[in-house]
């Protein structure tokens, strides 16, 4: 791994997220983002036992398309709100927001800090253009007249010269999305528990080759929130405390900017060391791992990004079902953004919370004890994040 | 590959070199005038050498295909009558990290590897656009 090998500890497990919370996931919430927001953090300090009234931390990731956290406090009744950021950004940022609050708590800047992102994704605010216009980005001006545009463009461009550079294929890529499709099967919340196979992935249609329709994740109306405090506050409230070990923010260069040659290199790849050291943990070390599943390939890239693998490999380890239920790093066991819903990420930490609480139910991966959850690579925003989290003693 | 009409959104003050270029029919690239590194996109300060001067320099216009997609869906209305349709990624000659997407001139199917070269053709509402043609 490449990198800057920096090994600060910083606020390793001195925060914790001690509540989740979910609306439904749907096609269409009929509902504002404001209220989606708010039966998130509702459902959340409900799960963790803590009056709204203590709340005095608001953190959110958004790109113009959510409520603000302004809105949130009106509606909780706060006027003076010790601790907020309202972070920009897409899938990079999801977990970043995580780590603002854990820092935040460590510090003792808040004592009891939501995060949430609530968005109508399919119904109002498409990923890609539809339904607003064009993304005020400067590489926009040089791509749209080509009809290039979206992120399933986008990715599939990364991973066309991955196939070719490393020898990957179809099956690989169908793995995923069958593995994934197992696990929402086990999965009530997630939007699609119909049964695929692998020669259902290759009958279904082309997006933008080389990526098929289950290459891609779903659009999704949905709100998920959940709690961080410190670890001793989280101690004496209702449920298993998760420890937020390591927090790490990266990136910079991407594929549409000079300063990185290697189209197969993300930020996460030089981001990974750092996180591993933040928490004292190597990759050995990982029961499961939510992997940020904008698309199939995102999820074999960052196998290797993250260390579970040699770079190239990450097909075949998928295809020898290490990355099953059973396998020994269960993967994206909700069925993920392709099968559960997308989130923007958040619905990722809350599977590892779940997990690491052994309350997953029919998906439930024994003895899981340390999660990996991550944010975007940052092939296309720039930026990533990502969290290792620990179930308390 | 027929001409149709392309979305051309507005150009920021520090790309308007490159279109104005081009519209006269010439691949121009920012460079940074201290240390030489070219910048894409234009953008005011070298990522290299941190300097704020620049030229527009003339490139050869000679480039390789490193990847290639072909989109099936009409993500931009404007294409809905040309799916399926392949856009490409091109690294120029002159600088390893300076990768460009684009389409190539012709039907062909674009192949990983291929040397490529830059051509200057209308695209529609009287604007241009750079294309990639075999060598």
């Amino acid at each position: 791994m490449t990198g800057t090998r920096r090994v600060a500890r910083g606020f390793s497990g001195k925060a914790a997220i001690a509540g989740v919370g979910f609306t439904e996931f749907s096609r269409n919430s009929g509902v504002t983002t404001l209220t989606l927001a708010l039966r998130a953090i509702r459902a959340a300090l409900d799960d963790a036992g803590l009056p709204p009234e203590k709340l005095d931390g608001i953190a959110t990731h958004r790109v113009n398309d959510s409520a603000s956290s302004a809105m949130v406090a009106q509606a909780f009744g706060i006027r003076d709100l010790p601790y907020f950021i309202d972070h920009f950004g897409g899938g990079g940022s999801s977990h970043s927001i995580v780590a603002h609050a854990a820092m935040a708590v460590s510090a003792g800047v808040a004592n009891y800090i939501v995060c949430y992102r609530a968005i109508n994704a399919r119904s109002a605010f498409r990923m890609g253009g539809t339904g607003r216009g064009f993304v005020d980005s400067p590489e926009t001006q040089y791509q749209a007249p080509y009809g290039y545009y979206t992120p399933p463009q986008q990715y599939a461009m990364i991973a066309r010269a991955y196939m070719e550079r490393y020898g990957a294929d179809e099956r690989h890529f169908g793995a995923v999305a069958v593995q994934q499709r197992e696990n929402a099967m086990l999965n009530d919340r997630a939007m699609m528990r119909k049964p695929m196979s692998y020669d259902d992935y290759l009958a279904s249609p082309w997006i933008a080759e080389p990526f098929r329709l289950p290459d891609c994740c779903l659009e999704t109306d949905v709100g998920v929130a959940v709690l961080v405090c410190s670890a001793e506050r989280a101690r004496d409230l209702r449920q298993r405390p998760v420890l937020i070990d390591g927090a790490t923010w990266g990136g910079g260069a991407t594929l549409f900017s000079i300063g990185e040659p290697d189209l197969n290199v993300s930020g996460a790849r030089h981001m990974a060391p750092r996180l591993y050291g933040m928490a004292g943990l190597s990759p050995s070390d990982v029961d499961v791992a939510m992997l940020y599943d904008c698309f199939t390939f995102a999820v074999l890239l960052q196998l290797e990004d993250y260390g579970f693998c040699e770079r190239g490999e990450a097909g075949d380890f998928v295809l020898s079902g290490a990355t099953r239920l059973s396998g020994n790093l269960p993967v994206n066991t909700h069925g993920g953004f392709l099968s559960e819903g997308y989130a923007h990420g958040m619905n990722h930490v809350v599977e590892a919370v779940l997990q690491l609480r052994g309350q997953a139910g029919a998906r439930q991966v024994s003895d899981a004890n340390i999660a990996l959850s991550t944010g975007a690579p940052g092939y296309v925003g720039g930026v990533t994040s990502a969290l290792l989290l620990r179930g308390d003693a | 590959m027929s001409v149709i009409e392309r979305p051309m959104l507005p150009v920021d003050v520090d790309s308007a070199p490159y279109w104005e270029a081009i519209d006269a029919g010439e691949l121009r690239i920012q460079q940074c005038a201290d240390c030489g590194v070219y910048r894409w996109p234009a953008r005011a300060m070298c990522n290299r050498c941190f300097g704020f001067e620049h030229r527009w320099p003339r490139v050869g216009g000679a480039g390789e295909v490193v990847s290639w997609i072909r989109t099936h869906r009409a993500f931009l209305p404007h294409f809905a009558d040309d799916l399926p349709y392949a856009t490409v990624a091109i690294r120029l000659a002159e600088q390893d990290d300076l990768i460009l997407v684009g389409q190539l001139a012709g039907e062909a199917e674009p192949v990983i590897g291929a040397r490529v070269r830059a051509v200057i053709r209308g695209a529609g509402g009287g604007r241009k656009l750079v294309f990639w043609e075999g060598e």
